[in-house]
């Protein structure tokens, strides 16, 4: 129980779901070791703020210890349901932090958000990946999936028609996994 | 193509970047389950996108497993809510609740339940091979006496073929008498060169209790020789020490007598 050391053992997916279904406490710290880096990663990417992600990772491990019955292999990879949660913690957090500073100057907030991206890039140093998506595919990947904004949101904040920010969701994609595809050659 | 046209509409990106409402997300799990084309496309770009998010990866504080272990075990023993103050505590000892131990209490005696029944299915199967083991036990015991006998009866057969092969024993053979021991025989096995001489016989009458057979040497000087007791069903020894006419068995007490007083059984000439 007091050993919280790296474990060595390599266990597959189907193995590991079956473990951590079976609370084995070692699948958990498997997934932890293997996938916690990642989860906070993004977690700084959607709060920008290093004790909130942290908050986010915590309750996004229990949330999975507690849940993981509910994980189903056959709608999609242990790691999507793990992100999912994770992105749906950090995204809460992210709502209860606006809504606390609802009041002060929304411009003022706007401001230093855009600057804590800034710091918060270079301090990760993110990868050339990212460099190379256009800035209309960062801004709807960023809005979605790390603002949590809803597509008729994004279309007012954008100002396009709805069935665009489908379009630019889709372009954005793609293009991401072509970036992808190339990297691997 | 209805599939194709889902597929472009974007919605599949919609829902891996988490923006889908709620009834296209029941829309895209409903046709993913459906078509496989819609599932691998979604997954696909669902692969994309986690190894696009995998580039944010940011070491955690090493204190933080710590925390997020200690938390998971807290809720787990206290059953605490998420949002409860007291999650994060780590020096709350958890008492087992009543109900946790009422199940403790009935898995334990269904257990035990179960042992016993084991137990008793566990000795009665003991038992049974404890018995197939001595019935098996006492038949190896008979096939051991049967070898033992079947090996001497073998060895009995190899002496005497031996004993037929070579050229220098000569074969007298006893016929049975008309009073005593009709259609009987004994075959007398003499070696004049090496003075060796051996009989069998076990179809003469066996004798009864006290009684053993004799053999007696006819010699041309007309002397009867002594030449030994032997056990019947045998394959025996004898002394022959000079050339003899006659072999003669008579029926004499237990370990023999100096002089023939019995009656006679059988008798042969040997060749000359």
């Amino acid at each position: 129980m007091q050993d919280l050391k790296k474990e060595k053992t390599f266990w597959i997916e189907s193995e590991l779901v079956i473990q951590l279904k079976a609370k084995n406490e070692k699948a958990l710290k498997y997934l932890y070791d293997h996938y916690a880096s990642c989860m906070y990663g993004v977690a700084l990417q959607i709060l920008k703020n290093e004790e909130l992600a942290q908050d986010a990772l915590q309750e996004a491990f229990v949330k999975i210890w507690q849940n993981v019955q509910n994980y189903d292999s056959t709608k999609g990879r242990l790691f999507t349901w793990l992100l999912n949660i994770l992105r749906n913690t950090a995204i809460d957090k992210l709502r209860a932090k606006e809504a606390k500073y609802k009041a002060e100057n929304l411009k003022n907030i706007a401001k230093k958000a855009d600057n804590d991206t800034i710091k918060q890039s270079e301090f990760i140093g993110i990868r050339e990946l990212t460099e190379k998506l256009k800035s209309e595919h960062r801004v709807i990947i960023e809005m979605m999936y790390f603002e949590g904004y809803s597509q008729s949101e994004i279309a007012e904040k954008l100002g396009i028609p709805l069935g665009t920010v489908k379009t630019r969701a889709k372009n954005a994609l793609d293009f991401l996994r072509n970036l992808l595809e190339e990297d691997t050659f | 193509m209805k599939v194709q046209k889902f597929i472009e509409s974007g919605i599949l990106s919609v829902y891996v970047l988490g923006a889908a409402t709620e009834e296209e997300k029941q829309e895209v799990e409903r046709m993913a389950a459906l078509y496989p084309e819609v599932r691998q496309e979604l997954e696909s770009l669902q692969n994309a996108m986690n190894e696009y998010l995998a580039q944010y990866e940011v070491p955690v504080p090493a204190h933080l497993k710590q925390k997020v272990f200690e938390k998971i075990r807290n809720t787990e023993n206290v059953e605490l809510n998420l949002e409860s103050e007291h999650s994060s505590d780590s020096r709350i000892v958890p008492f087992p609740s009543i109900q946790k131990w009422k199940y403790g209490l009935a898995a334990s005696l269904i257990l035990l339940v179960f042992s016993a029944l084991l137990n008793v299915q566990l000795y009665q199967n003991l038992k049974e091979t404890e018995r197939e083991l001595s019935v098996v036990q006492a038949q190896n015991v008979e096939s051991q006496k049967k070898i033992t006998l079947l090996q001497t009866q073998y060895q009995t057969t190899e002496q005497k073929l031996s004993l037929l092969q070579n050229p220098d024993y000569q074969i007298t053979y006893l016929q049975g008498l008309q009073e005593v021991a009709p259609q009987s025989y004994a075959t007398v096995f003499w070696n004049e060169k090496e003075n060796k001489a051996f009989i069998f016989t076990n179809s003469l009458p066996q004798p009864p209790q006290g009684k053993q057979y004799q053999l007696w040497a006819l010699t041309d000087d007309n002397i009867i020789w002594d030449a030994g007791v032997f056990d019947w069903g045998k394959f025996s020894p004898v002394k022959c020490f000079k050339k003899p006419q006659k072999f003669i068995i008579t029926l004499e007490k237990q370990g023999g007598v100096p002089k023939a007083e019995g009656k006679a059984y059988a008798v042969g000439s040997v060749k000359s």
